[in-house]
């Protein structure tokens, strides 16, 4: 069985392509105010955009633009073909599964990135990469149903989407999500022996990540599933989606599997930083995911995730779109971007997004299929002056930097008034309930932690 | 009278609606007009939200409809100090 179906190939093969000097990328989806200029520049590099480029600097200048720069440099990285996998998947395709470190049985996890084959609890709606011929092949990818995220929600939120709501979208599909750890974050946890919840007791609270760790969570949906197109085939083969190949649940009660093309359309970046322990949380999106809230009722446009033509309400409510449907997974979610830079933000960080946006879109070859994609917004916090920290990381509303309300439509579409760092804090109770009862760490930021909970005691 | 933050919406919140949010939500101050005013929509999403009632029954129960109402008018007035 091949890794990818033959679009999936040429999407690949376009999207690594060198880029032309001074090639414009097609702008048709762009919202007008993507393509306004910004006072001042914040532009990217076109050698970012070479198959080999190197993984941005972890270490850079306490300026806004720099953590702009570096979410949009990793985010292309993550996106390049891993040279060493012999299955042709992107480098964040190929990093570690939380699965394979935070293991269900509870035991000691194999070296980076661990055992292909590893044992979860599966839940309704799961599914998985496909498994290919080759040598390594086993299917460590596992999607999850998109489920609302709540205080008690974790990453492993299949086991409450029967009470949650799901983001379903304009075909009628659960849109499914994934995560993924690199060998820095992997390293920690397991040199530590934090994959057991008794290790976190003695932890010092101001514990934090070593800069380099990065975690990326992805959404994708149902392209194609069983002889239908989810997304109009025309659109596949023009490469307008980076897609692979996995299995879904044939149906709710997840007794069998079936292939299905997976096509991206949401994606987190999230990376330790020098001085920064709460890590930058950067979030980019398919175009066609959902308008603006305040450019609805849209015209025609085929989004992903929006009726043509709804009305999504009055501004700054917007209380016809975005709303939860509890225990309804095939009515179309109707959702569209509240806040399309993520304000409101710190000073001079919307002009630094639409002028990355725009020089990003000035760059990325024209045959590139991540001309459909977008940089959304990120969030940060001011830098800790000791290194590692000394302290709880400071989440109040003067120390937060970037935007405020940065969130993806295709991950947090019912949680847009919030950011990131409103859930990944030091808290325990924002992973799951009674779970880890020894006070604040600055490690329950992330929430790949909460898996440590389902393990087979 | 328009309504500002500091002639009505600061004086909603009690000092256990304060101290409570703070617990739960470190980025949300209730006392602070820019931390209430950045999370304004969100505030007022709980405070029509019947299935979680905020605040809860044991701090004083859910505002009286006019609270909500002002709280709703401020917003729509771009939330002036």
């Amino acid at each position: 069985m091949r890794p990818m179906r033959n679009v999936s190939l040429a999407v690949l093969a376009l999207a690594l392509a060198l880029p032309s000097a001074g090639q414009a990328a097609d702008l048709w989806m762009m919202p007008a105010h993507y393509q306004e200029k910004a006072a001042a520049p914040c532009p990217v590099s076109a050698a970012w955009f070479a198959p080999n480029a190197p993984e941005a600097s972890f270490k850079f200048a306490d300026d806004n633009c720099a953590f702009h720069q570096w979410a949009v440099q990793e985010f292309l990285y993550l996106m390049q073909k891993d040279p060493k996998d012999p299955n042709g998947y992107l480098r964040f395709l190929t990093m570690a599964s939380p699965h394979a470190l935070f293991l269900y049985q509870g035991d000691a996890p194999a070296s980076y990135p661990g055992s292909p084959r590893t044992q979860f609890k599966l839940g309704a709606g799961m599914a998985r990469l496909r498994a290919t011929s080759k040598a390594n092949d086993a299917p460590r990818v596992v999607f999850l149903p998109r489920t609302l995220k709540t205080e008690n929600t974790t990453f492993d939120a299949a086991t409450q989407a029967g009470s949650n709501a799901v983001l379903v979208d304009q075909a009628g599909q659960v849109v499914y999500y994934t995560s993924q750890i690199n060998k820095v974050y992997y390293d920690f946890i397991l040199n530590n022996k934090y994959y057991k919840k008794e290790a976190y007791a003695s932890m010092p609270p101001e514990t934090s990540f070593p800069i380099g760790a990065v975690e990326v969570k992805s959404s994708w949906r149902i392209a194609f599933k069983e002889n239908k197109y989810y997304i109009p085939k025309a659109d596949l083969d023009q490469g307008k989606f980076y897609t692979v190949e996995g299995e879904v649940c044939k149906d709710q009660d997840c007794k069998s599997l079936v292939p299905a093309t997976m096509a991206l359309v949401g994606f987190h970046v999230v990376g330790r930083v020098a001085q920064h322990p709460e890590m930058v949380w950067a979030t980019f999106e398919h175009y066609n995911n959902a308008p603006d809230c305040n450019r609805t009722p849209f015209p025609p446009s085929d989004m992903s995730f929006y009726k043509s033509s709804f009305d999504c309400g009055k501004g700054p409510f917007w209380d016809k779109c975005n709303q939860i449907r509890k225990d309804d997974w095939t009515t179309p979610s109707e959702i569209c971007r509240a806040h399309p830079d993520g304000e409101p933000g710190t000073d001079g960080n919307t002009d630094n997004i639409r002028s990355i946006r725009l020089s990003y879109f000035n760059l990325v070859p024209g045959t590139s299929v991540w001309k459909y994609y977008s940089y959304i917004s990120s969030i940060w916090t001011a830098a800790v002056e000791k290194e590692p920290p000394v302290a709880l990381i400071k989440l109040d509303t003067a120390s937060l930097r970037g935007s405020k309300k940065a969130a993806n439509t295709s991950m947090e579409s019912f949680t847009q008034e919030k950011n990131c760092l409103h859930c990944h804090t030091y808290q325990p109770t924002q992973i799951k309930g009674n779970c880890f009862p020894a006070g604040n760490k600055n490690l329950y930021l992330s929430h790949l932690l909460g898996l440590i909970c389902d393990q087979k005691q | 009278m328009a309504i500002t933050w500091t002639n009505t919406i600061k004086g909603y919140f009690t000092q256990t609606d304060v101290n409570h949010m703070k617990l739960v939500q470190p980025q949300l101050d209730l006392s602070d007009y820019t931390s209430t005013k950045d999370n304004a929509v969100l505030v007022y999403n709980r405070l029509i939200d019947k299935e979680r009632p905020m605040p809860p029954k044991s701090t004083g129960g859910p505002w009286l409809q006019e609270k909500i109402d002002n709280f709703k008018k401020w917003i729509e007035a771009g939330t002036p100090e």
